[in-house]
């Protein structure tokens, strides 16, 4: 458990969250604020020490989740303590003077409750799910740790290993994380989303105890933490409740910003990894702006007909029609803190080369900047995504999810801009920001070329080894 | 009894009583012998349906596996009144998604609609329950499809690490073989083999329809009536299956171009209707599937640092699926990682578990079980899967009180029995020569007087029918 989550894969895990709360909005003034709606109703109320509540009531069954966002990632990291805000995110589990080490996990599962966190550019996310009765429980240790969390040599040492380990089995021997690894790099000069979330290899090594602490001194306190609730709970009971428990943590000092960014690109960048693989993989990346810009919307329409679902043009026109590529994507994550990346990624059919695959790719890309799409299948890219928006609320660790990420963006009610901000992108802006957006010059390109055979030979026929070693 | 216990004990009851309630939905059988299971749940404008079908690749003759799943496959890709490509677009329209899994033992068709295009979505899925028109072109496209990814999964250590595993761990044996097929046996199949195989299986009688959300009885009724009122019952071919073959321990190292070394360890664990299902489960909750707080998990990862994740598993199918131990560590510490975890298992069967840890693993099982059934997905998943090993709606409130009257000794017991540290076959792939390995032989041939080599592959959680 802990895990790191890439940029790439934040992108897949959104995709299928893009979207609104369809609701009716009842403002309240002050300090808190209420948002009812049918069936729905969402409270936000920042505490003294600087802590963001968001409340989400959700009555269709007696269980609760609760998450804690914190507002670090890779992204406020420097060179030479790269991974260090997912390694942070491991010590977080070996225990404070109260809940001694594996006591946290102990008492969460003996309820019957999970729990889990991962790690993003952005954000560090804590969470745990539940009958409702158990609320109390995890807010009591979710604020313990956020103010005692203990962090020692032994627990530092193993949790090192274990993040490189973790190192080795999602990326080192994972070629498609290899390859996306290299294309942020190339493509991102200035800005920290040129490293990878789970940090190079050797700062993993050389990073220390010391370091981490003075990370998470600087960067876990309650006004850089958003505290998100959905479930079967009352604002009116679960305040007080909170206010005793996170409400005691000591406001911290002032969270340094990040200040870095990244420039317009002049020029296509291209960078080739060879390494041990079965097929070639291709990815191009389009630096992008993101949801504070209205552009956004037509970006995720532009992702959505390119890649998503089972008509997408990229699916028909390479996988089905050309028989090019055996899969091929478009992501698109509006939700980034920073501008970031629309990708358009291909893993290559056998028999088939990445220049073939990156011509018909090309002309589709083309396609978009000079024919208007069709209203009809604009409507379908739409109804799409909406669709997802629905099926996601199936889940309350998706609603709670959904809420966090739009309120790191500033406020949890940009969330309801989504829907109507999507509804209302027309032909025309789909093809302005495909011209505007989608060129060459304004791409970085990442092909894996294999090199070295999956598997080395062996001798054949010959009897196995019988016997335990 | 110690602190800890008594705080057990008093969630399993306190929980028991506040989440669990009536049965989990309605049964009935239609007159064309198809199981309906409904579970009526207004809230959210949506409607979860997932036909399981009790026929998976297990049924494939020898020569020509991974027809269940290239049938399965091609169920969408044409139909009678709609293209693969109109279909496509149809479904995208109307937001509905459409999917079709085979599993070793069954096949699964699960669609998602939103109400307001309930009517739409449903006649699509009959359209292609019924109506498949299996096109040449479509068949020949998704084949090469299926090939490339068996062609790309090689690069994935860890999927030829399962591969392998599962061919030596049930050589001759439909578990053993992968539930996609292979180039060779691919290349057998004809689009006559997929029509009939449809023809054959694709049966009311074969069938369990679950439906969840915003759905009532009547409703999904009507909508058979009018869209599988032609759907006829015909009799199924007998299928024997053979006995899991008995074993003795074996290694087998596959030398691959990679950091870490992929570990699997185990061998041929019990069916879900084994008598010692609940204690099985219980045992291995605390030696390795219970995550954290785990034996292995505390030991490799936590205490050693060795490995990322490290867990075990029985997979409890319709017959007896594998007992798998599963970890990753750098190439250079296998064998101590391998020494370690076989020292854990052998330990804890030896010594056994704590009335402490039994306890704990039992409230958690309880108590989580409500968990696993929230959403309309949750509960169109489980209800097939309780009918399919004959469970009954009424499980998740008879499970307190199943888990609750296992005992230590029952526990103690499973671990003896069940677990075989003599018997463990322990695949390795690795980079060899850092790990200190030699190679053995990678075929399954020589080993097990297979005609052609067997496979396996990642089991497909979609396709996988577990509670």
């Amino acid at each position: 458990m802990t895990t790191m989550i890439t940029r790439q894969q934040m992108l897949r895990f959104f995709a299928t969250l893009v979207c609104v709360l369809v609701l009716l909005i009842s403002f309240q003034s002050g300090h808190s604020q209420s948002i009812d709606t049918s069936g729905w109703q969402v409270t936000q109320h920042v505490l003294d020490n600087g802590l963001t509540v968001i409340i989400l009531e959700d009555h269709r069954a007696p269980v609760a989740t609760l998450q804690v966002w914190y507002q670090v990632g890779s992204r406020n990291e420097r060179p030479g303590i790269t991974g260090i805000s997912h390694l942070l995110e491991h010590l977080m589990f070996r225990g404070t003077p109260t809940y001694g080490k594996g006591e946290f996990s102990r008492l969460i599962q003996e309820r019957g409750g999970r729990h889990n966190a991962f790690t993003s550019a952005d954000q560090t996310v804590y969470f745990e799910s539940a009958a409702v009765q158990h609320l109390d429980l995890f807010l009591e240790l979710e604020s313990d740790r956020m103010a005692h969390v203990m962090l020692d040599e032994e627990g530092f040492l193993s949790e090192q290993k274990i993040v490189m380990e973790e190192r080795r089995l999602r990326t080192a021997d994972e070629p498609s994380s290899d390859l996306w690894e290299q294309v942020s790099a190339a493509a991102f000069t200035a800005h920290p989303y040129g490293w990878p979330v789970v940090g190079w290899m050797h700062d993993l090594e050389a990073v220390t105890l010391a370091d981490v602490k003075a990370y998470r001194q600087t960067y876990y306190a309650p006004g850089n933490a958003i505290l998100v609730i959905a479930g079967d709970v009352t604002p009116d009971s679960l305040l007080p409740r909170i206010h005793k428990t996170f409400g005691q943590v000591p406001a911290g000092p002032a969270i340094p910003q990040v200040t870095s960014v990244e420039p317009p690109q002049r020029g296509e960048r291209r960078v080739f990894l060879k390494r041990p693989a079965s097929l070639p993989l291709y990815i191009a990346g389009y630096h992008v702006p993101t949801f504070e810009h209205d552009e956004s919307f037509a970006l995720s329409i532009a992702a959505t007909i390119l890649g998503g679902g089972r008509s997408a043009r990229l699916q028909r026109s390479l996988v089905e029609e050309q028989q090019l590529v055996l899969s091929a994507n478009a992501g698109y994550d509006r939700t980034s803190i920073d501008p970031t990346l629309f990708t358009l990624s291909m893993r290559i059919a056998p028999g088939k080369t990445w220049q073939d695959a990156e011509q018909a790719l090309s002309e589709e890309v083309d396609r978009l900047k000079t024919t208007l799409v069709t209203e009809k299948e604009l409507e379908r890219a739409k109804n799409l995504i909406e669709s997802r928006f629905t099926y996601a609320q199936d889940s309350f660790f998706y609603r709670a999810l959904q809420l966090g990420q739009y309120a790191a963006l500033g406020d949890w009610s940009l969330i309801l801009k989504v829907i109507p901000g999507l509804r209302a992108v027309t032909a025309e802006q789909v093809r302005q920001v495909a011209q505007k957006y989608l060129i060459d010059t304004n791409r970085t390109v990442g092909i894996l070329e294999p090199d070295g055979t999956p598997l080395r030979e062996s001798p054949q026929g010959g009897p196995g080894r019988r016997g335990a070693h | 009894m110690t602190r800890h216990l008594l705080i057990s004990l008093m969630l399993i009851l306190g929980l028991a009583s506040s989440l669990s309630a009536a049965p989990l939905g309605t049964r009935i059988v239609l007159d064309n012998d198809t199981t309906l299971l409904v579970a009526e749940r207004p809230g959210l404008p949506m409607v979860v349906l997932s036909m399981v079908l009790k026929t998976g690749a297990a049924v494939d003759p020898q020569a020509k596996q991974g027809l269940a799943n290239l049938t399965a496959a091609l169920l969408t890709r044409g139909t009678k009144s709609y293209s693969a490509q109109a279909l496509a677009e149809e479904l995208d329209f109307l937001g509905t998604s459409l999917s079709v899994d085979a599993g070793n033992d069954a096949t699964t068709i699960s669609l998602t609609t939103l109400t307001k295009n309930l009517d739409r979505s449903f006649a699509l899925l009959a359209e292609v329950i019924l109506s498949p028109s299996f096109p040449q072109d479509e068949f020949e496209r998704i084949r090469k499809e299926i090939e490339g990814r068996l062609h790309s999964n090689e690069e994935d250590p860890g999927w030829v690490a399962g591969k392998a595993f599962r061919q030596h761990l049930y050589p001759q044996h439909p578990y053993g073989r992968l539930i996609s097929g292979q180039t060779e046996t691919l290349a057998r199949i004809t689009p006559d083999d997929i029509k009939q195989f449809h023809a054959t299986y694709y049966r009311p009688n074969n069938a369990i329809i679950a439906v969840a959300g915003e759905i009532t009885q009547d409703r999904i009724g009507s909508l058979l009536a009018s869209h599988f009122a032609d759907w006829k019952a015909a009799d199924l071919p007998d299928f024997s299956w053979p006995d899991p073959p008995e074993r003795e321990a074996q290694r087998v190292n596959l030398d691959k171009e990679v950091t870490q070394a992929n570990i699997m360890i185990g061998h041929s664990g019990i069916a879900r209707s084994h008598p010692d299902y609940y204690a099985v489960l219980i045992m291995n909750h605390i030696l390795g599937g219970g995550g954290f707080g785990s034996r292995l998990m505390d030991r490799i990862r936590e205490e050693q640092g060795y490995a990322y994740s490290v867990g075990s598993y029985f997979s409890a199918r319709k017959h007896p699926g594998p007992f798998t131990v599963a970890l990753q560590t750098k190439n250079e510490s296998a064998q101590q990682a391998i020494a370690e975890t076989l020292a854990v298992i052998r330990h804890f069967r030896q010594e056994g578990a704590t009335e402490e840890e039994v306890e704990a693993a039992k409230a958690y099982l309880v108590n989580s079980f409500p968990l696993r059934l929230i959403s309309n997905s949750d509960v169109a998943g489980m209800l097939p899967v309780l009918e399919f090993y004959g469970l009954g709606l009424d499980y998740p409130d008879r499970y307190p009180d199943i888990i609750g009257s296992v005992t230590l000794e029952q526990v103690r017991a499973a671990a003896k029995q069940h677990l075989h540290p003599d018997q463990f076959l322990q695949v390795v792939v690795a980079d060899l020569e850092k790990a200190g390995l030699e190679q053995t032989q990678t075929g399954v041939d020589a080993a097990s007087g297979n005609t052609e080599p067997a496979a396996t592959e990642e089991p497909n959680p979609a396709a996988t029918m577990t509670e």
